[in-house]
């Protein structure tokens, strides 16, 4: 079965009460969204905290759920709106330093493609990356680290299509404004 | 293709998400345009060095998992009161202060009405006596109201002295205004609790 059908069906059997259904998909997802949240905060225990919190709206509001779209996008519609909450309650407060230098060596050896980027370009890009409007950062992390489609993508954002493209080509000028490449 | 429209393909072209149509026309494109095959190759380069899976922290799938699941099953628990006997206490406390006061207010009121001498009754040949209150700011023209409306007008008008019950220095202000002694204020007290 794809992964697109398996989770819905998982998502679905969930909301019938089998709680395992539900444990299967909090493994499949948790990790990938801890990343999602941390290139956004670049805060390592608030990430957790909000992978917890996207997965309990997942909980209590799964009869809700509809399976219009993928559960990916499902999951990500609720990560971004939990993430934009987080950023409202703190109004910027929360500190995006504290996990800054953490640019292992593997990051930047082995991979040819790697070395030539370097690691101070790599921490270029990502303060970079921190500092793009929250639907540019969203729509290049959605496509670029998630491997969502551009329609599915369009879809957790709210925005169409070829929006979508226009912010991925946005966040791309502004960003190499930004990075000396 | 021109410039503007090969610039909108780098990202689909890197993520090898172009048809082959549109593929062929930016690698024409770039091989004719020096600054849009710049471009691409810094977009490229930008691409790759976003990869930062590496430097994500690891996360605890299984840790995660048992934490949920605490926090489910205790937003799941029926809503019962976690507050401390303290707490509970003060939760109550202020209403039934506010009920008290309310039975009280009225209790010293009608003891007032009762207690006081006479009012002369109106007639044309003799003005009626006016009562001498204590100043205060006047919410009403008093003198468009005859003693019984002032009284009560008053009466309303201290009422609104109640409305923040968080001050407990409201008593006092009653108090002294219906010139009640400690022991005249413990009576009523006992008063309102024995009707209570």
């Amino acid at each position: 079965m794809e992964g697109f059908e398996r989770d819905v069906q998982l998502m679905l059997a969930f909301q019938a009460g089998d709680q395992g259904a539900f444990d299967m998909l909090y493994r499949e997802h948790a990790a990938p969204l801890a990343r999602f949240f941390w290139r956004s905060t670049r805060n390592e225990h608030l990430s957790r905290e909000l992978v917890q919190e996207t997965f309990l709206k997942v909980h209590r509001y799964r009869a809700n759920y509809q399976p219009r779209a993928s559960f990916k996008t499902y999951l990500y519609t609720i990560a971004r709106s939990t993430l934009i909450d987080n950023w409202k309650k703190t109004k910027g407060s929360q500190s995006t330093e504290l996990d800054e230098a953490r640019v292992p060596d593997q990051a930047v050896s082995g991979n040819p493609e790697r070395v030539a980027a370097g690691r101070e370009v790599m921490k270029q890009v990502r303060t970079a990356m921190l500092a793009l409007p929250e639907r540019q950062r969203t729509a290049l992390q959605l496509v670029r680290f998630e491997g969502m489609s551009y329609a599915d993508a369009a879809s957790a954002i709210g925005v169409s299509e070829k929006a979508l493209k226009s912010l991925l080509n946005r966040a791309r000028k502004q960003l190499l404004e930004q990075v000396e490449i | 293709m021109n410039c503007g429209k090969a610039e909108k393909s780098f990202i689909p072209y890197v993520q090898g998400r172009l048809s082959a149509e549109d593929r062929d026309a930016l690698d024409l494109h770039t091989s004719e345009c020096s600054s849009c095959r710049e471009a691409l190759a810094k977009s490229a380069a930008l691409w790759a060095a976003m990869d930062d899976d590496l430097a994500a922290p690891a996360f605890d799938v299984e840790g995660g998992l048992v934490d949920l699941k605490r926090r489910v099953a205790a937003e799941e628990q029926p809503a019962v009161s976690t507050a401390s006997g303290f707490g509970n206490w003060l939760r109550w406390l202020v209403p039934a202060g506010a009920a008290a006061v309310a039975v009280l207010v009225v209790v010293l009121f009608q003891m007032q009405v009762f207690h006081q001498a006479p009012v002369p009754t109106k007639s044309k040949g003799a003005p009626p006596a006016k009562t001498v209150h204590p100043p205060q700011i006047a919410l009403v023209d008093e003198s468009a109201l005859d003693t019984e409306e002032v009284d009560l007008v008053e009466f309303l008008e201290d009422m609104t002295l109640f409305e923040n019950l968080d001050s407990f220095q409201e008593y006092d202000t009653l108090a002294s205004m219906l010139d009640a002694d400690d022991a005249e204020w413990e009576a009523l007290l006992e008063e309102v609790s024995d009707e209570g």
